[in-house]
C-alpha cells in the first residue's frame, strides 16, 4: 500500500485513510455481497466447479449428465466475467477545499471514490478515476486489477490548483472518450456551473452510461451555524461579504434549500441516482446507505 | 422638558448611549474572516434581504441606544411634567401642601375659650400625618411644602424657626425680593420658596419636615393663598396631570376667601387640568359654635400737631373688633418709650366695626421716641400691639414773608400770624416763625424751614420765585395768604404761569360776601369746617370756638 492510499484508505492511522479502507471494507463484506450487480451480461463463461444441488438451485444450471453417471445432482457453478466499468469523476475544484471538521469536501470526495474503486475492484469491475476542475487534471483509465487502487488513489492526490468548476467541457470530453457503456459517478458539491452537470450528464445518458451524482455538502454549508461578525470570501468566486450571519441564515437557508430541491429535479430528469451527503456523516455510513438504498432500487 | 433628581447622572450617562454605535464600528473591524464555497446563497440572500437586514441593524442599533439612554434616564430620576411622560412609566403622584401661617392661624381659641393649641400647631400636625401617610402610600410619592408668607414676601418677623434666625431670615426675604425684580428668575425663585422641594417621600423626609416646621410660627402678616397656590401651580407646571394633589390646610377665615377670585380661578383651572385639591380646616370650632372675639389694634398715629419736645402731640389709636358681636370698655395698654403710661379706653366697638380713642402725649425729650399700644391677650396674640416711631425736634421754624414794604409793626399781618403760631410759653405749639421780606427768599437757606407764609405779598421776583418752587419740590410746605395788595393777574402770571407754577388754582379776584340775612341768629356758624385731610385738625369736638367765629364785612 502507498503512502497515497493509505491517505485514503486508513484515516485512523494517519488521521484519514487506514480506518476508512478497514470501515469500507467491512462495509462491503457485511451489507454488500449480492447487491451489486453488473447491468452488462458477460460474453465469455467459464466453468469453475460442480456443486450439489441444493432446493432453490435453477435447474437450467444442473449437469444432467453427472446424474446420468452418478444419479445425484449437480449443479455447474462458473466465473462470471465482469464486463462493468466504473469510471470515477471527483470534483476537484476551489470550492471542494472547504472543510469544517477533519475531513474537508475534497478530503470526503476523495475517501468515497477510494472506498467505492476498492469495492469495485474486489467485484473484478474495472475502475478508472478522474480529478477536475475545469478541466480533466488527472485521470486513470478503467482497470480490473486489485493493485489498479493504487493507481486511483494516486489520481486522487493529485495536486490541485483550485481553479473553478466547469463541468460541461468536462463531461462532454469523457462522453466522447470512454469506449462502453459504464457506471459514471460524480462526486462534487455542484457549486459553480449547475446547468454544466446536468447538459453534461445528459449528454452521458444519451451514450447509455449508468449514472450516480453522489452530492457531498460540509455541514455548515447545510446549517449555516455562523454567529458573530463574519466576512465571507468566496472560494471561487471573487465576492466578499461582510455581514452578521444571523441576519442572512433564513435567506441563505432557503437559498440552498431551492438549490437541492432544483439539484434533485435535475437529477431526476436525466434519470442519474442523486445522494445527497453530509460530510459530517461517517463515510461508512453515507456508503451503506447509499449502496443499500441502490440494491433495493435494483432489485 | 422633565427635570431630573440626579442631573449629573444625565451628563454622566449619556455618551454610554453612544456604546452600541462604538460597538457596532469595532465590530465592523473585526470581522472573523472565513473561506466559503457556497457564496452563491449567500449573495441572494443578501440580495433579498439587503433592505431588511439594513434597517433591522439600525433598529436594533435604535434598541441599543435607546435602552442605554433609558436606563441613564431611569437612574437620573426624571421628573414627568406631562400627562404623557406620566403615560410612559413616569408617574408619580406630586403633593403639594401649603400651610397657612398668617397671623390669624395663631388663634388659641378652641371650644370656645382660649386654650393653648394655634390653629398653626394644628396644621402643622396636620402636614406631619399627610407625610407619613404618604410614606406608607404605594408607589412613588413626592412632596413639596410651603407656607402662605413665603410666596407672599410677608415672611420678615414672622414664621421664624428661631428667633435668632430672624435676621437672616429679613436677609434672606431682600434676596427673595430682589429675585422677583427680575422676570426670569420667578420660577427659579417659587421653587426656592417651599420649605421642602419637591423629592421622594422618604421615612427620612418625614423627620426633616417634622424638624422643619417645630420651630415656625405663625407669621405677624396677613398673609392670602393667592401666591401660594400660584407658586404650586407653577411648581406643577401648570397643574396639567391628574396624578397631582394640592392640599391647603388653612383656617380658612372670611377675609381671606371672600374676595380671592384670583386664587378661586386658579384653583378651578387646576383642578380642571385634573389636579386633585383637597382643603384641610384647622380653625377649631367654639363649644356653643361660636368663636371668642379677636380684637386687632389696627392703627396708631398722629392726629395732627406738631411732633416738638413739650408740646402735646395728639396720638390717635383704633382697635377693630373682629368677632359676630360687638365689645365694651376695651382697654388699651400705653407705653412710651418702654414706660407705661395712663391707658385709655374705648366705650364700644361694634362687629366688625372699629373703634378709636385720641390721646396727647408730650414729649421731653428731641429725637426718636416709640409709643406702643397693647389691648389684652385674646384669640390671637399677633395683632394685639401696635407701635409707632416718633422723630420729635425741639422746634419747627416757620418762615413768614410779610408782604407789608412798611413792616406793619404790631397791627400788621405777619403780627398776627406769628403770634398764632408760637402765642407764648403758656402755650407751646412747637412753632418758632421768622417773619421775613420777600426778597429775603432768594438769600436765606429755605431748607431749614418746615413751611413758609406769604402773606399779601405784592409781587415776587423771578429768583424769589425760583427758590420758592426749588423749596416746594424739595417738599416744603407753602402757605398764601391773599389780601389788598395781591393782584390776581400778578399772582396767575408769575406763580400760577397757567398751570405749571407753584399757585394751584388761577386766582379770580377779590369777592364780597354779601351779609348775613340772618346775621341776628347765632345757631348757624359762619365757618363750617369740612371733612377734609387739609382741615381735619379744626374739626370735632376739638374747636368749639369755630363756633363762635363770625365774619363780617
Amino acid at each position: 500500500m502507498t503512502p497515497g492510499s493509505r491517505r485514503y484508505l486508513h484515516p485512523e492511522a494517519i488521521a484519514r485513510i487506514a480506518r476508512l479502507e478497514l470501515r469500507a471494507r467491512a462495509v462491503v463484506e457485511g451489507v454488500l455481497a449480492g447487491l451489486h450487480k453488473s447491468p452488462y451480461k458477460g460474453q465469455s463463461v467459464e466453468f469453475l466447479q460442480h456443486r450439489e444441488y441444493v432446493r432453490g438451485d435453477d435447474l437450467r444450471r444442473v449437469d444432467w449428465k453427472v446424474w446420468g453417471r452418478q444419479d445425484r445432482l449437480y449443479v455447474k457453478e462458473f466465473e462470471e466475467e465482469t464486463n462493468l466499468r466504473v469510471t470515477l469523476l471527483v470534483d476537484g475544484s476551489a470550492s471542494m477545499n472547504y472543510a469544517s471538521g477533519p475531513l474537508g469536501k475534497y478530503d470526503y470526495a476523495a475517501t468515497l471514490a477510494a472506498s467505492l474503486a476498492w469495492l469495485a475492484l474486489s467485484h473484478g469491475d474495472a475502475v478508472g478515476c478522474c480529478v477536475f476542475d475545469d478541466k480533466i487534471r488527472a485521470s486513470v483509465p478503467p482497470r480490473t486489477k486489485r493493485s489498479h487502487l493504487a493507481s486511483v488513489v494516486e489520481v486522487l492526490e493529485t495536486p490541485r490548483v483550485g481553479r473553478p468548476t466547469a463541468f460541461l467541457p468536462v463531461l462532454r470530453s469523457l462522453a466522447e472518450t470512454l469506449p462502453r457503456r459504464g457506471l459514471v459517478m460524480v462526486i462534487s458539491d455542484l457549486l459553480g456551473d449547475r446547468d454544466g452537470v446536468f447538459q453534461g450528464m445528459q449528454l452521458l445518458r444519451k451514450r447509455g452510461h449508468d449514472l450516480v451524482l453522489l452530492h457531498v455538502m460540509d455541514d455548515d454549508e447545510l446549517d449555516f451555524p455562523f454567529e458573530g461578525p463574519t466576512r465571507f470570501e468566496g472560494l471561487e468566486l471573487p465576492d466578499a461579504i461582510a455581514c452578521n450571519p444571523r441576519s442572512l441564515r433564513a435567506g441563505y437557508l432557503a437559498a440552498v434549500e431551492a438549490f437541492l430541491a432544483d439539484v434533485r429535479t435535475r437529477a431526476a430528469a436525466v434519470r442519474c441516482d442523486y445522494s445527497l451527503i453530509r460530510t459530517g456523516e461517517p463515510v461508512d455510513a453515507a456508503l451503506v446507505k447509499f449502496l443499500a438504498r441502490r440494491a433495493s432500487m435494483a432489485v | 422638558m422633565p427635570t431630573f433628581d440626579f442631573l449629573p447622572f444625565l451628563w454622566w450617562g449619556l455618551p454610554f448611549a453612544a456604546a452600541p454605535v462604538i460597538i457596532h464600528l469595532i465590530n465592523l473591524l473585526r470581522h472573523r474572516k472565513v473561506p466559503w464555497a457556497a457564496m452563491e446563497f449567500l449573495l441572494a440572500s443578501q440580495r433579498k434581504y439587503r433592505t431588511q437586514v439594513l434597517l433591522k441593524q439600525i433598529l436594533l442599533l435604535l434598541l441599543r441606544v435607546a435602552a442605554v439612554a433609558g436606563i441613564v434616564l431611569a437612574l437620573a430620576q426624571p421628573r414627568w411634567k406631562t400627562a404623557l411622560g406620566r403615560m410612559l412609566g413616569g408617574a408619580r403622584t406630586a403633593h403639594v401642601v401649603l400651610l397657612d401661617d398668617s397671623y390669624s392661624m395663631g388663634d388659641l381659641s378652641a371650644d370656645g375659650r382660649i386654650g393653648d393649641t394655634r390653629c398653626f400647631d394644628r396644621g402643622r400636625l396636620v402636614v406631619e400625618r399627610i407625610c407619613a401617610e404618604l410614606a406608607a402610600a404605594p408607589g412613588q410619592q413626592e412632596v413639596a411644602i410651603g407656607r402662605f408668607s413665603a410666596f407672599d414676601g410677608k415672611e420678615v418677623g414672622s414664621g421664624d424657626r428661631l428667633a435668632g434666625t430672624a435676621g437672616l431670615d429679613r436677609d434672606r426675604q431682600k434676596e427673595r425680593q430682589q429675585e422677583n425684580a427680575s422676570p426670569t428668575a420667578q420660577p427659579q425663585a417659587a421653587q426656592e420658596r417651599f420649605d421642602i422641594r419637591l423629592q421622594a417621600v422618604t421615612p427620612r423626609l418625614v423627620q426633616e419636615v417634622r424638624d422643619e416646621l417645630a420651630g415656625r410660627t405663625p407669621s405677624a402678616a396677613a398673609s392670602g393663598p393667592r401666591a401660594a397656590v400660584a407658586a404650586a401651580a407653577e411648581l406643577l407646571g401648570g397643574g396639567t396631570g391628574a396624578a397631582n394633589v394640592i392640599w391647603l390646610v388653612s383656617d380658612f377665615r372670611l377675609k381671606d376667601w371672600k374676595s380671592a377670585d384670583e386664587t378661586a380661578s386658579l384653583l378651578r383651572q387646576l383642578s380642571d387640568a385634573g389636579c386633585e385639591l383637597r382643603l384641610v380646616d384647622c380653625a377649631a370650632e367654639g363649644g356653643d359654635g361660636r368663636q371668642p372675639g379677636n380684637l386687632t389694634v389696627e392703627r396708631l398715629e398722629m392726629a395732627g400737631g406738631v411732633p416738638a419736645t413739650g408740646v402735646l402731640v395728639p396720638l390717635e389709636v383704633a382697635v377693630r373688633n373682629n368677632s359676630d358681636r360687638s365689645v365694651r370698655d376695651v382697654a388699651v395698654e400705653l407705653r412710651e418709650d418702654a414706660l407705661g403710661r395712663p391707658g385709655v379706653r374705648i366705650a364700644e366697638i361694634p362687629a366688625g366695626g372699629v373703634g378709636t380713642q385720641r390721646f396727647d402725649v408730650r414729649f421731653t425729650k428731641a429725637g426718636p421716641h416709640l409709643v406702643e399700644a397693647t389691648i389684652a391677650a385674646d384669640a390671637v396674640a399677633a395683632d394685639n400691639a401696635r407701635a409707632m416711631a416718633v422723630d420729635v425736634v425741639d422746634r419747627v421754624d416757620v418762615l413768614l414773608i410779610d408782604g407789608d414794604p412798611t413792616g406793619g409793626g404790631r397791627a400788621g399781618d405777619a403780627f398776627y400770624v406769628a403770634t398764632a403760631l408760637a402765642p407764648g410759653a403758656g402755650a407751646p405749639t412747637g412753632l418758632r416763625p421768622r417773619i421775613e421780606p420777600p426778597r429775603s427768599l432768594a438769600t436765606l437757606d429755605l431748607a431749614s424751614f418746615a413751611c413758609i407764609w406769604l402773606l399779601d405779598v405784592e409781587r415776587l421776583d423771578p429768583p424769589e420765585i425760583a427758590a420758592l418752587e426749588a423749596f416746594a419740590r424739595a417738599g416744603g410746605g407753602v402757605v398764601f395768604f391773599t389780601g389788598p395788595r395781591t393782584k390776581a393777574e400778578v399772582v396767575n402770571r408769575s406763580l400760577h404761569r397757567g398751570g405749571e407754577g407753584l399757585f394751584p388754582v388761577p386766582l379770580a379776584g377779590p369777592v364780597d360776601l354779601l351779609p348775613n340775612a340772618a346775621a341776628g341768629a347765632a345757631a348757624a356758624p359762619d365757618v363750617v369746617v369740612e371733612e377734609h385731610p387739609v382741615v381735619a385738625v379744626l374739626s370735632g369736638q376739638r374747636n368749639p370756638l369755630l363756633d363762635a367765629v363770625r365774619v363780617e364785612r
